[in-house]
């Protein structure tokens, strides 16, 4: 019975080895649209919480430049305790001597006022209020002084022109800082600027090998940095351009490289080796180095497989296991700048364009703690077109010099690779921080 | 034709010409396998389609480890099997008394005749889970252990299937074959 049974699985087993049957033509129509799945929605989630980030970080860091520069900015009004019933409004950052204090102390509207007051305007001098101040008003001689009368530690608004001398007692000439009709207007700035930098990626053609890759690569810390031109189009807004260059670099983990592979390679082939990447294929440049994929087989292509050479019985020297993409651009932005908040720190919003020119394209192992150059990425588009959006600070020393700090999200709007299905769109964080100077 | 690896890279790209050529090199021999599984030609579709779409699913996990004919045909027979397990309770193990015997055993000389399509016909009258237990064991070469662990049945119900499923079969080859020798003689 058990040979009989055995005979029978037999007759089943062969019989049937080679059975196919055409299924109906309605199965495939059923599977295509449940083969490539719609990831989109989490992709825009993505984008939706980066650019929460960026807005909300943007927010914070205009609420606290505006609390920062109220406090600065804010008036401090005192009393003058030798004069009663005649408040004096008197701004804490220009202190009016005690001479000039009558000057506004004849408003008549002043009422006694607490020790301290915010939000009164300061209140425009007359012709009365002016000529302590100013000698020989409407003399045909002598400087014309027009909206705000400045010195060192005092301001006095004006309500017109007037023309005539400085009343030494009060003012000094010594100390009238200046007191120009129309001020001084720099229209240039340039600045220097750098920047680490996080840089990943949007993958936005999800499927599985991307998928798959993108778990495997790690972005490593970048830098970018480079000089900046601005020209100042009105009040608020000015147009920016410059140079930056920046290093990307892409970890792809689990590769083991090893050198010395040249002893054993018959066809003495630079290109042995093929990785596929997110950023496209690292073609070996060398017959020296050997890979090996300790996590997947579908990565590397090549002849020299685990199972025909094995680098360890070789004796191979091995190097690291993992292999970096380097990739180095310069960049050319064109960004709009608007300016929210002029003050001694001053916030401002930047947003633009840019052209990304490659001009480094390398892939290393590490050899004795430096670099050893494998090969390089194939497939790499030359240029790459980023949009940028950033908040930036800008603290002013003095009218010429300011301390720049610029949190920037840069999203590259056509992929590093024109591989076909691998559309990672890269996309960095990075804060710039420099000084600028105007001129 | 394309080799298989260039197929699979460009599935797992999204490639829909790709996906399409896998599944038209491997949608008849799967299919086939399926109606040998499955009790009727509904369920087996349901069986290929889901089975495919967990090819595709799964296919970035695919190692190149052992062929890539035998792993299609894996997820396929489990996909089969998770279908029986969801519907068992449905199936009642027929009993073997039911079984009309009409021929004695035939002799080996017998099997020559059958085809493909008649051995797929008589496999598919089968009771479920003998169906399932002689597949399994004779046509993919599990062992009882494996199967009492892949159908949640003890490896002695596996073996008492499995002889059930030979006897149902061998009768059932031997009314076959008795009724083509009538047929032919007239």
């Amino acid at each position: 019975m058990v040979d009989r049974g055995a005979n029978i699985d037999v007759v089943f087993r062969n019989g049937l080895k080679d059975y196919e049957v055409l299924p109906p033509a309605d199965v495939w129509d059923k599977i295509r649209p449940a083969v490539r799945k719609n990831q989109k929605p989490v992709i825009i989630l993505r984008a939706a919480a980066m650019i929460a980030v960026v807005l909300s970080l943007s927010f914070l860091a205009y609420k606290w430049s505006m609390n920062l520069s109220d406090r600065l900015g804010s008036f401090s009004f005192a009393v003058n305790p030798e004069s009663e019933n005649q408040g004096v409004a008197v701004p804490q950052r220009n202190i009016y001597h005690q001479a000039a204090i009558p000057v506004i102390a004849k408003q008549e509207q002043q009422e006694p006022v607490s020790d301290v007051v915010t939000d009164i305007p300061i209140p425009v001098a007359n012709d009365n209020q002016v000529s302590p101040v100013l000698n020989n008003i409407e003399a045909e001689n002598g400087p014309t002084f027009k909206g705000t009368l400045k010195s060192k530690n005092n301001i006095i608004p004006l309500e017109k022109s007037y023309t005539g001398q400085l009343n030494p007692n009060l003012y000094s000439p010594a100390f009238v800082s200046d007191i120009p009709e129309k001020p001084e207007d720099k229209k240039w700035t340039i600045a220097a600027l750098v920047s680490p930098t996080y840089y990943s990626g949007f993958n936005s053609d999800h499927n599985a090998l991307t998928s798959m890759l993108v778990s495997k690569e790690q972005a490593v810390i970048s830098y970018s940095g480079g000089v900046a031109f601005a020209y100042k189009i009105n009040k608020r807004f000015s147009v920016q351009s410059g140079l930056y260059y920046s290093s990307l670099g892409n970890e792809l983990s689990g590769i083991s490289s090893y050198s010395g592979f040249y002893n054993y390679d018959r066809t003495k082939n630079d290109h042995n080796f093929e990785v596929l990447t997110t950023n496209g294929t690292v073609y070996t440049s060398t017959s020296d180095v050997f890979l090996i994929d300790k996590i997947s087989t579908i990565r590397i292509s090549t002849n020299y497989t685990s199972d025909v050479f094995d680098p360890t019985k070789a004796n191979l020297k091995y190097l690291d296991n993992s292999l970096t993409q380097s990739f180095s651009y310069l960049e050319l932005p064109l960004f709009l700048k608007y300016k929210l908040v002029d003050k001694t720190l001053g916030l401002n919003v930047i947003g633009g364009l840019s052209s990304n020119f490659l001009v480094n394209n390398a892939v290393y192992s590490s050899l004795n703690g430096g670099k050893y150059l494998v090969g390089k990425t194939e497939g790499v588009n030359p240029i790459a077109f980023s949009s940028s959006l950033g908040m930036g600070m800008e603290y002013n020393f003095s009218k010429s010099i300011s301390l720049n700090l610029e949190p920037t999200f840069r999203y590259y709007i056509n992929p590093f690779t024109g591989a076909d299905g691998m559309r990672i769109h890269p996309y960095s964080f990075g804060i710039f921080s420099g000084l600028s100077y105007k001129f | 034709m394309p080799e298989i690896k260039n197929i699979i890279n460009g599935c797992l790209l999204g490639n829909r010409r790709d996906q399409e050529l896998l599944y038209r090199r491997y949608a008849a021999k799967l299919y086939a396998v399926c109606l040998q599984y499955s009790g009727n030609d509904e369920e087996a579709r349901d069986i290929l389609q889901e089975g495919f779409i967990k090819i595709f699913e799964n296919l970035v996990h695919y190692k190149y480890e052992g062929s890539f004919d035998g792993w299609v045909r894996r997820i396929v027979v489990n996909t089969a099997l998770e279908k029986y397990r969801s519907k068992h309770n449905l199936y009642r193990i027929d009993d073997i008394d039911q079984i009309p015997e009409q021929n004695a055993e035939p002799d080996n000389e017998d099997y020559a005749g059958l085809g493909a399509r008649d051995l797929m016909e008589i496999i598919r009258e089968l009771p479920p889970r003998y169906r399932i237990v002689f597949n399994l064991f004779a046509i993919e070469g599990y062992s009882h252990k494996e199967i009492s662990g892949m159908m949640s049945i003890s490896e002695g119900t596996s073996k008492s299937n499995l002889s059930r499923a030979r006897v149902i079969l061998q009768r059932r080859v031997g009314s076959y074959t008795g009724l083509k020798k009538n047929l032919i003689n007239g």
